[in-house]
């Protein structure tokens, strides 16, 4: 269990590279001028506690610009916002900007896929930010992450390799269709089932994805017991959610050295005292952390 | 004397319907020629349910296969229309990827719209195809693929948001980290 006090500033191992992904809860247009400072002091001891070497957001109001200022004061590298045309989706990285190159850009901006050059080899990076269950039926969300899949295997095909790295807030939890379709993300809970790369069903082969956020439900882990608070007045209400997740093509789950839900940001509590995550301060949805072994 | 009882039928009815998928290739299959090579198109589908999605794909063969889908056309299977067309393009004050904060959170999504025959649906591919977005994008991409790679590197916001003047002008270390 993470504590909020001070964090030991990390070593950074040259092979591991941190990747940290962050709701910023931008569509709360009311609460955002009253978060902003909170919200980027967050982003900034995150990187000095944590070693970030690409962050990813969504719903974020920043400019590109405040943020590379703002952490690159912080001196724990020379961050820079690689050219996108996707403005929904903001990746920054403290690798050169050439290590990050543009591959793929849905229509609406939810999905963006990368190339990104470690020091040790090159993967995929696909972010994502699924559209809310508040406006899409579950139906909807299923084909949005088949299609979705569909553009990752285009990529792939371009590309020529499957180390790819899935990452975002899908606003569906591990064991929806979304994630667990066949035809959709096909995401596994365990790396030995993954490990098959391809199930069939109905005589077609449909790629896996390693789910590992499976391991990071409720209260018997480390660390928080979701990633999204909700309670609803409905008569099926899970509380927390695992929306945020990271998904592993089989050429890539081997490298995973570690996924965090954050409940600091290595000084400060990203938490109420009820346990939540603190939505007047910072967001509704708590930052996720991987660590890969590239 | 009995009332003559008037055709009710509409009048866009035909004979020569085509499904969207067949209109969004035959586009695709044009714009090679159109930029001589330099840009391509292809049409990708998902089927997921009941449902099928097609997205008509603009790609930048030197700028590393970069692909960005310019519309995308959602059908039940079993009906090819009524279709509906989601694009930036159809943003009222486009601005390509931003948030869209929706007030209420509720209805349609302000870069959605309906075609509900082959007739309409042409229409909006047209409207699309032809807007300030599709355009620029169609500019801008076939110019960055005669800048070519090395120009591709010096795209970064620095912490001024200008470009940055020399950004390998820092010892990077073996890890290609600062």
């Amino acid at each position: 269990m993470e504590s909020a006090g001070v964090f030991p500033n990390r070593r950074i191992a040259l092979t591991m590279t941190t990747f940290l992904f962050w709701n910023l809860m931008g569509n709360s247009d009311t609460t955002w001028a009253n978060r902003e400072d909170s919200l980027r002091d967050h982003i900034v001891h995150m990187a000095v506690s944590f070693g970030v070497d690409v962050f990813v957001f969504a719903e974020s109001r920043f400019t590109p610009a405040t943020l590379v200022g703002a952490l690159n004061k912080a001196k724990v590298g020379r961050y820079c916002y690689p050219r996108s045309l996707n403005a929904r989706l903001q990746i920054f990285t403290r690798f050169k900007k050439s290590a990050i190159v543009e591959q793929y850009d849905s229509e609406d901006g939810h999905l963006t896929i990368r190339r990104l050059t470690t020091p040790t080899t090159e993967i995929i990076l696909a972010a994502v930010h699924f559209q809310s269950q508040m406006n899409w039926t579950p139906g909807d969300q299923a084909l949005q992450a088949t299609v979705v899949q569909q553009n990752i295997l285009q990529t792939e095909n371009d590309v020529g390799h499957q180390r790819t790295i899935l990452i975002g807030d899908l606003n569906m939890n591990p064991f929806d269709p979304g994630l667990v379709g066949a035809q959709a993300l096909h995401a596994v809970m365990t790396r030995d089932t993954a490990r098959a790369e391809t199930r069939t069903v109905a005589m077609r082969n449909y790629p896996l994805f390693y789910n590992p956020m499976w391991g990071y439900f409720g209260d018997r882990t480390p660390g928080p017991p979701g990633t999204y608070y909700y309670s609803a007045s409905a008569p099926v209400s899970y509380f927390w959610n695992m929306f945020d997740q990271v998904l592993l093509r089989p050429a890539l789950m081997d490298t995973l050295h570690d996924v965090r839900i954050l409940e600091s940001d290595g000084q400060v509590s990203l938490l109420t005292s009820d346990g939540h995550p603190r939505t007047s301060e910072a967001s509704d949805h708590l930052p996720l952390l991987v660590e890969l072994n590239v | 004397m009995s009332a003559t009882i008037p055709d009710l039928w509409s009048d866009d009815i035909r004979v020569d319907v085509l499904p969207p998928l067949v209109i969004l290739r035959s586009q695709a299959d044009l714009l090679a020629s159109k930029t001589k090579g330099i840009l391509e198109s292809r049409v990708l589908t998902a089927s997921e349910g009941t449902q099928d999605q097609h997205q008509l794909d603009l790609i930048a063969p030197a700028l590393h296969h970069y692909r960005v889908t310019l519309l995308t056309a959602r059908h039940a299977k079993d009906m090819v229309y009524p279709v509906k067309v989601r694009s930036q393009a159809f943003l009222p004050e486009h601005k390509p990827g931003a948030l869209v904060v929706s007030k209420s959170g509720f209805g349609p999504p302000a870069d959605q719209k309906e075609a509900a025959t082959q007739d309409e649906f042409i229409a909006l591919v047209r409207e699309v195809l032809h807007s300030g977005y599709v355009r620029s994008l169609i500019q801008s991409l076939i110019a960055r693929s005669y800048q070519g790679e090395s120009d591709e590197d010096t795209a970064e916001i620095s912490e001024n948001g200008a470009p940055s003047p020399n950004p390998d002008d820092h010892d990077l270390g073996a890890s290609g980290k600062d």
